[in-house]
């Protein structure tokens, strides 16, 4: 049952998916390692500067106000004094152009003419220099899934940015082995459509990208960031969604947080409130909290810490009020205060309580001149921060004014969504000198045009007759972030394919439910165990015993796994003595049940051959035998 | 009249005849759909069959004229302009430092002209951009030239030089020269003769990355070249950049010492054989030498500031033609500086040009191609014949460092032989007279 009416609340949902592209070397110089061990680190801050047309970026500001001190490590292989900004950029990889314009060209696309390369400031520090290279490679196209058509915005090719490492108040950690990787970035428009649906938008784009077989699989290849808006709303968007599986949880979160703020602006003009009641100067109430220490407002006070409280006109009731699940404004301005480095926050309606007693409360409300409709905050922090984390948290209550504020949101691990900042414009946008304009000859686009990769579903096809899996299966495998490894396999060795393939998807897919993280499991250790069975060192029953113990990580590799459990494989020969053993140590059994004494006769067997060898091979040895021994009874 | 900035040809024509400006929203059908943004100027080495357009969403794009049907505007709108902005007000109490601007990376921004960087914010612009200066002086900004470091000459030294001792008699406490990075280290050099008794510190500062990038190196550069300039005791002629690809630390280096030894690293400038100065970090200034002249110990400054410009500095390779000798001789040159192999040799077909050249009365001096190490012209007979024709040997003087010398001597000297006298004297710090063996160390400071 779905929570609400798409149509009826306006509900507009726009996907932009990133994806790595599988290409020689990176996007401006010519590092051909994706992934690195450190070796070296270096230290940098970023400052915002203005655009081409004079602006600064709000985001950029936001970010440089937070005094950031960035700490790079340094892969020998994956990163050369590019990344390090500090030798220029060398020509854009000509495989990553036109990789994304096939991508493009797939989705019916127009290719841009003359490609432009852009600096997109971002000072967060996931860039060494400051922005990221991006170009728009084509504009316009539709993408089709089974049941509906969505149209394209525009094909963006940019650079990956440094892979964060680390994250605490005033440092953040990147390494920059994926800094540079090149990234296609399909945008499509926004849609009404249902939470379901959009889940079902991603996967069609992520099968078509991936039948090029030009892009990167396996997890952190793909991001997808989603804009959401409703009526009476600005767009909100949630970047860096990994789990497709989480959109409609958080598309259903979204929705109801921006209701719950449509809501709030109206509660606000009800109660006669207008923006300009929240431009308090904060009052300094440091000494009222001098002689308790049980307050969380006094867990992170060091020397030179401040408690600030700022009134709230009229907010009283509104902090704490929870229209739906987890749902709460008091959530919203937390997430401001947070943002400013400020851990320690209390609003009126959650004290007396967390070690605030109400005779303090009182002393509060004296102090502020508050009447008991008025709310209040308190802040703990350094002075400095403290001033700018109340402007903004009241710059933050005047955007409810407004309903639903334009920002960038994270996605929970839970399928909520959290403040990252305020949503950047066209003002971030910057030529890129160092790199001249790229024509795309209609010649080039002609040739591309035969590259365009047959559609998903003929593929599919293509699997079920050649590897003779089920659809299910093609399927499943085809959407996982094994296949390369399930062809070669499937090509290299004679265990069947519908076993690599569903041990590659089904297998590792209930180990993952069962808690287990699937994403250690690499090609080699997936190589290895194939290559042992089709060797008939171990038997396909192993399997699963195998991957579970590899995943727990009590083991390193498959050979470990295999001595672990003791499981090298019976020789026909050693399986025959067993057999004869069994089957000598149940003469009587066998005497009284004939041939019905065979399952039980098989149970004995296997619980000494598990994993050892394939269970109809034991079963037909043992048949043989037991007939045997029957027939020479009755002689 | 239409602004089209840098269109040209059928492209030219076509936004003529559309009668659209750069900046306008305009809205450009083309055979298969249609694309709305602001036009964009086009970069003057760029072609004629693309026009540029700013999507909404900030990206540019080239549209082929080809494939135009239509130009329509929506709405008319300025063209992109940067907007410079305002000086905050100056502390009383803190000392005063002028900054004089001559352009160069810590002064670029995109050029639509070539659409590479080019020199344009004021120094003005730089202050207010870097407000963190403000801690450390009252800042007065001169701008001066507004040119890339690979354009300037020795005329430009003799500019930067009078410019400068006209602040020093206004009374600042220190002066701060913005410059292009290529040729830093020559005019660095340059103004440590010209003002080698200078009564305060100058500081060139430049940076590896433009101003325009969030990354730049010019912010970090400039503070500790103002922290720097106000807080050492020492006057003389000094370059402040990064001391490691760190943003934490600018190394002090001296002016006739320094070198750059990297095309874009942000710590390409390095003292050679001898440690830098002083360094800043963390807002503190740590000084690392005792013996350079202190800052006012000076009776008198009197400035000497011409250059001659007919020095050439000639790198010995070999299969080295003597004629090259020859036709400097020819052409009226007044003094050579010679990068020698090793110790400071040169093949011995050039003897007889160098012979005749010294007699002709110009002044040849001897530096090492190594960089590193003093030349030595008594240990191998090359140096004996050498010495024995009349050229002069330079000790551990960088090559540069050594032709700006002999341009400076030669332009001030009033005869050859007080010139060549200046040669062996020891100016600004450009001879070092011991070479230790923690010298030879690179300093990186983390």
């Amino acid at each position: 049952m779905s929570l609400f009416e798409p149509e009826e609340i306006g509900l507009k949902v726009g996907l932009e998916i990133h994806q790595q592209l599988n290409t020689p070397t990176k996007l401006f110089c010519r590092c051909k390692k994706f992934e690195d061990s450190f070796v070296n680190t270096m230290y940098r801050t970023l400052r915002p500067t203005q655009s081409e047309l004079g602006k600064i970026d709000p985001a950029a500001r936001f970010e440089f106000e937070k005094n950031l001190r960035i700490k790079y490590e340094i892969g020998e292989n994956s990163s050369c004094l590019v990344e390090l900004d500090d030798e220029p950029p060398h020509s854009i990889s000509m495989e990553a152009v036109k990789t994304s314009l096939i991508i493009g060209l797939a989705l019916s696309s127009n290719p841009i003419n003359e490609l432009h390369v852009m600096r997109k400031i971002v000072i967060d520090g996931s860039n060494t220099t400051g922005f990221q290279r991006t170009l728009v490679v084509s504009t316009g196209g539709e993408l089709k899934t089974s049941n509906r058509s969505v149209p394209v915005q525009a094909i963006f090719l940019e650079e990956d940015a440094a892979r964060l490492l680390g994250d605490s108040k005033n440092k953040r950690n990147y390494g920059l082995d994926r800094l540079g990787v090149p990234l296609v970035e399909v945008a499509l428009a926004p849609v009404t459509t249902t939470p379901k649906e959009v889940q079902e938008i991603a996967y069609a784009l992520g099968r078509l990208m991936r039948s090029t077989r030009l892009v990167s699989r396996g997890l952190g290849t793909i991001r997808q960031d989603v804009n959401i808006s409703i009526f009476d709303g600005e767009v909100v968007e949630v970047k860096g969604v990994q789990r497709l599986d989480l959109l409609e949880k958080i598309i259903n979160f979204e929705v109801l947080r921006q209701k719950s703020l449509i809501n709030l602006k109206d509660e606000l003009i009800n109660r006669g409130l207008i923006p300009e009641d929240f431009q308090n100067k904060p009052s300094d109430i440091t000494a009222l909290f001098q002689k308790n220490n049980n307050t969380i407002l006094k867990k992170v006070l060091k020397k030179d810490m401040k408690i600030y409280a700022v009134k709230l006109k009229k907010l009283s009731d509104i902090l704490s009020f929870e229209e739906f699940p987890d749902v709460r404004f008091g959530r919203e301005l937390a997430d401001v205060a947070r943002f400013y480095g400020i851990s320690g926050l209390l609003h009126s309606d959650e004290i007396p309580g967390h070690g605030v007693t109400s005779i303090e409360v009182k002393k509060i409300r004296q102090k502020l001149h508050l009447n008991e409709l008025d709310g209040f905050l308190l802040l703990s922090g350094e002075k400095g921060k403290l001033e700018k984390a109340s402007e903004a948290i009241q710059k933050r209550i005047q955007s409810a004014f407004s309903g639903v504020p334009a920002e960038t949101r994270g996605p929970t691990p839970d399928g909520k969504t959290r403040f990252i900042r305020p949503r950047p414009g066209s003002a971030r946008m910057y030529p890129e000198t160092d790199i001249p304009p790229i024509t795309i000859s209609s010649k080039l686009v002609n040739e591309l045009k035969r590259n365009i990769p047959q559609p998903w579903e003929e593929q599919i096809l293509e699997y079920i007759s050649k590897f003779s899996l089920s659809r299910k299966l093609a399927i499943q495998i085809s959407d996982s972030s094994f296949i390369d490894i399930f062809e070669e396999l499937a090509n290299t060795t004679n265990v069947p394919s519908s076993l690599i393939a569903a041990t590659l998807t089904e297998t590792v897919v209930n180990l993952s439910r069962a808690g287990l993280d699937t994403t250690i499991l690499t090609a080699a250790m997936i190589k290895s165990l194939f290559t042992t069975l089709d060797n008939g060192i171990v038997s396909k029953e192993a399997i699963p015993q195998i991957l579970e113990l590899i995943l727990k990580r009590e083991v390193k590799n498959v050979e470990e796994a295999i001595e672990k459990i003791g499981l090298t494989a019976l020789t026909d020969n050693k399986l025959y003595v067993l057999v004869k053993t069994i089957i000598d140590e149940n003469r009587e059994l066998i005497d009284e049940k004939g041939i019905a004494s065979f399952s039980n006769l098989m149970g004995q067997v296997m619980s000494d051959a598990r994993g050892r060898v394939d269970g109809k091979k034991v079963s037909s040895i043992l048949k043989s035998e037991l007939n045997k021994t029957l027939s020479l009874d009755n002689k | 009249m239409t602004d089209i900035q840098g269109y040209k040809g059928v492209s030219y024509n076509l936004l003529s005849k559309s009668k659209v400006s750069i900046g306008d929203f305009i809205d450009v059908k083309t055979n298969n759909e249609s694309i709305q943004g602001s036009l964009m100027p086009r970069y003057e080495y760029a072609d004629d069959q693309h026009i540029v357009i700013k999507m909404s969403n900030g990206y540019n794009v080239g549209l082929r004229t080809k494939k135009i049907i239509s130009i329509k505007l929506i709405t008319k709108r300025s063209a992109p302009s940067f907007q410079p902005p305002k000086t905050p007000k100056l502390d009383p109490k803190l000392p005063k430092v002028a900054i004089i601007g001559t352009g160069g990376t810590i002064a670029s921004r995109v050029d639509y002209r070539t659409g590479g960087v080019h020199p344009q914010f004021s120094t003005n612009e730089l202050y207010a951009i870097v407000p963190e200066i403000g801690k450390y002086a009252q800042i007065h900004t001169e701008p001066l030239l507004n040119i890339y470091s690979e354009h300037i000459n020795a005329d430009h030294w003799n500019i930067i030089a009078e410019k400068t001792v006209k602040e020093i008699t206004e009374g600042f406490d220190g002066i701060i020269i913005a410059h292009g990075t290529d040729t830093m280290g020559y005019t660095s050099a340059a103004l440590s003769f010209a003002l080698s008794n200078s009564p305060v510190p100058i500081i060139l500062v430049g940076s590896q990355r433009s101003t325009d990038r969030p990354s730049s190196d010019a912010a970090l550069n400039l503070i500790g070249a103002v922290a720097s300039v106000t807080r050492i005791p020492f006057s003389g002629v000094y370059v402040a950049m990064h001391g490691s690809v760190n943003d934490s630390t600018v190394a002090i280096h001296r002016g006739t010492r320094v070198r750059k030894n990297h095309t874009s690293r942000r710590d390409a400038f390095q003292s050679i054989d001898i440690s830098p100065v002083a360094f800043f970090k963390d807002e503190k200034v740590e000084v690392l030498t005792e013996d350079l002249p202190l800052k006012n110990s000076s009776l008198q400054f009197k400035a000497r500031c011409q250059f001659e410009k007919d020095v050439a500095l000639i790198k010995f390779y070999p299969s080295f033609n003597y004629k090259i000798i020859d036709h400097l001789v020819d052409s009226g040159y007044r003094g050579i500086v010679f990068e020698g192999t090793g110790l400071g040799h040169l093949g011995e077909d050039c003897y007889q040009s160098i012979d005749d050249a010294v007699k002709k009365g110009l002044l040849v001096g001897m530096t090492s191609q190594c960089i590193w190490g003093r030349v030595n012209l008594t240990v191998y007979d090359s140096g004996r014949d050498l010495l024995k024709i009349g050229v002069i040997p330079l000790g551990d003087m960088l090559p540069e460092t050594a032709l700006v010398k002999m341009m400076w001597a030669l332009g001030n000297a009033q005869s050859g032989k007080e010139a060549e006298i200046l040669m062996h004297e020891n100016i600004a710090g450009e001879y070092l007279e011991r070479s230790t063996f923690e010298r030879r160390k690179k300093y990186e400071f983390i």
